[in-house]
């Protein structure tokens, strides 16, 4: 209790609450810019780490971590433009949302599940740091190879024309992941000799490309703006109430998101795509009406939402308890950490638990402070969704190829981008999925290192572990889902 | 024409599958296990998806033979012809354009243009436009990433 009242003391320090405020209007803007969120943003503010105090300089860089998400948001709502590569999935069914001009409410209703996400996020991270050490001894490259295979199990779950289109979709993606150096063996695969494919095409190129690119080049062709005027039926204040109001109905998704997000983000290299993944896929299945996902139905903005800023909270219990980062971007707190004079570890539980529970308590309030100024401006940035296309895609296509060169700073990033724009555009056309696609895209990295690591540690016979079992029925399950439900529709008619 | 285009897809998928499978197998074992795997499931699942509009077992998977319908119709009208070609001549200028004078100038370049060419709104308003992504792209990267602002063949 006494590490808690030492957290909420450094809390009440105005240098530390301006500092929490100027950081999350930090990452709203970075989040905003695609390709400049996540570690961007983290690189950029690091140098400030060294000026300020330790409580200062966490609550900037924690307020920036923390509402960057929701920036990402508003443009993979609003645009078709994730911020991030992990926020794809707010796409689905949060830009439908918007063309049919209800893109307030998506936004209302993503800027309440971060912020409540975020909350249940830092309590699973207090709640877990204690019971952490038992259940991570039982997670292995085999039971991580089988979360993986889940992940691309969802892939199902996305949509696309037919089945036999949804997988093509999911496997072109995967072996477009392939491309680049092979991290297990060395050897560079499918890059014809070209230098600036060895780092592999870019989640950042592959994302803008297919989505904000893809879709610029649809809607041009057509001549059709994101949205149409007059079609935000309610007006866009009360656009936003509803959304608010969506996800305060919708609280056990709300719920389930945040702790999905939360326990996937504990896990090692797991990676924010996957969490948002489950997060939608759990939510698709208890639906009532689960084709109208992909189409805008709000909980399929919900659910990802919820799991979005839940799993940064989660992805700090592996980094605090064993000092092994939960992500790429906990790999980048350890150095924030140590400049700032704080060993992650053990002694984070023990010695510096008042900095744990800081760190806790300033996620919760940043989702929360994040979302409402986020919010604000996300309503005169949603206007920019009734603006004509011929102003709308040329500067969407100027800001994907501005995000896309961040990365690199090769042309090679432009080249992709611009060919998977295309490639999106003609996809989506076909009745492809381009979510598929993007989903093997980044799955595909870690079912191969986890396969290799299995294989070499444990031989075939680690798929006849217990844990890697039971994930391995969900995935099948996953996949029956749908037709199981639909024979038992059809028996149900007929009766 | 739709159909044709759909085979068309299909099959540039079942090439891309069944070339990846080939040059798999030129890599080491380690390396070309799973996009050896990976390779010949989308040969597999291409082929279902060519047969499956002729077998009736499979149409199930396959779906419904492509339709001229709103979305899958290739070309509406002449209108969309023209469109499809100067948006796709818009990102080769782009990219022209950067590989010309860099990231930090063609940007800014290319809005100015697309605005007064294309959405034809009044000069000031483009330059404007322009100006505002100059001041975006400067500041990105060259204040905060200190990378030089004129690059390019030309820079």
């Amino acid at each position: 209790m006494t590490a808690f009242a030492s957290a909420l003391a450094h809390l009440a320090d105005p240098n530390v609450l301006l500092m929490m405020a100027i950081g999350v209007l930090v990452g709203l803007v970075m989040g905003v810019v695609p390709g400049l969120g996540g570690l961007a943003t983290l690189a950029l503010l690091l140098p400030f780490a060294y000026g300020l105090d330790a409580f200062s300089a966490l609550g900037l860089i924690l307020g920036a971590y923390s509402a960057l998400y929701f920036g990402g948001s508003i443009t993979a709502i609003l645009f078709n433009t994730p911020g991030t590569g992990e926020q794809v999935v707010t796409t689905f069914d949060g830009y439908p949302m918007t063309r049919r001009g209800e893109g307030a409410r998506a936004l209302g209703a993503s800027a309440t599940a971060s912020a409540l996400g975020g909350l249940i996020g830092a309590l699973v991270l207090i709640a877990a740091i204690p019971v952490f050490k038992q259940i991570i001894v039982l997670i292995r490259p085999p039971e991580m190879f089988a979360l993986s295979l889940l992940g691309v199990a969802a892939i199902g779950i996305v949509g696309a024309g037919s089945v036999t289109k949804g997988l093509l979709s999911g496997l072109l993606g995967l072996l477009l992941s392939f491309i680049g150096y092979d991290p297990i063996s060395g050897v560079p695969r499918f890059t014809g000799g070209l230098l600036g494919l060895y780092d592999g095409l870019g989640i950042t190129a592959m994302t803008l490309g297919l989505f904000a690119i893809g879709e610029m080049i649809y809607l041009f062709t057509r001549g059709q703006s994101i949205a149409e005027r007059g079609g935000e039926a309610i007006g866009i204040g009360r656009g936003v109430v509803a959304g608010i109001a969506d996800a305060l109905r919708n609280l056990r998704t709300v719920f389930e998101g945040g702790v999905i997000g939360a326990t996937t983000g504990m896990l090692p290299g797991m990676g924010g795509t996957v969490a948002m993944v489950f997060s939608y896929a759990r939510a698709k299945q208890r639906s009532a009406t689960p084709d109208s996902f992909g189409r805008g139905n709000v909980v399929g903005v919900i659910a990802p939402e919820a799991a979005n800023n839940a799993k940064e909270g989660g992805s700090f219990v592996p980094t605090v308890a064993f000092g092994i980062p939960g992500s790429s971007g906990m790999a980048i707190f350890i150095g924030i950490f140590l400049i700032l004079g704080i060993q992650p570890g053990p002694r984070m539980l023990t010695a510096q638990l008042d900095v744990t529970y800081f760190v806790a308590v300033v996620i919760a309030l940043t989702s929360v402070v994040g979302s409402i100024i986020g919010l604000c401006l996300a309503t005169y940035i949603a206007r920019a969704a009734y603006l004509r296309v011929e102003i709308l895609a040329p500067a969407l296509i100027a800001v994907s190829f501005v995000g896309s060169y961040l990365d690199t700073q090769l042309l090679t990033a432009l080249a992709v981008a611009a060919l998977a724009g295309i490639a999106g555009y003609w996809l989506r056309v076909m009745a492809y999925s381009c979510a598929g696609v993007i989903l093997g895209f980044i799955l595909g990295p870690l079912v191969e290192r986890y396969l290799f690591l299995s294989l070499q540690a444990y031989g075939g016979a680690f798929v006849l572990r217990p844990i890697v079992l039971a994930i391995f029925a969900i995935s099948l399950l996953m996949v029956l889902a749908p037709y199981l439900r639909r024979r038992r529709t059809r028996r149900l008619q007929v009766e | 024409m739709a159909r044709a285009a759909e085979a068309a897809t299909t099959l540039a998928l079942l090439a891309i599958g069944a070339g990846a499978a080939a040059i798999a197998t030129t890599y080491p074992p380690q390396a070309r296990l799973i996009p050896l795997i990976i390779g010949l499931a989308a040969v597999a699942v291409a082929l279902i998806q060519l047969l499956g509009q002729a077998i009736p077992v499979l149409r199930p998977l396959a779906g419904r033979p492509a339709e001229a319908d709103g979305e899958r119709t290739l070309i509406r009208d002449r209108r969309h012809v023209v469109r499809s070609l100067v948006i796709v001549g818009a990102l080769a200028g782009l990219f022209a354009l950067v590989a010309a004078v860099g990231i930090v100038i063609g940007t800014p370049l290319f809005v100015f243009l697309t605005f007064a060419l294309l959405a034809r709104v009044h000069l000031a308003l483009a330059a404007a436009a322009g100006a505002a992504a100059l001041g975006i792209t400067y500041g990105v990267f060259v204040a905060l990433m200190e990378l030089p602002w004129a690059g390019g063949l030309l820079g």
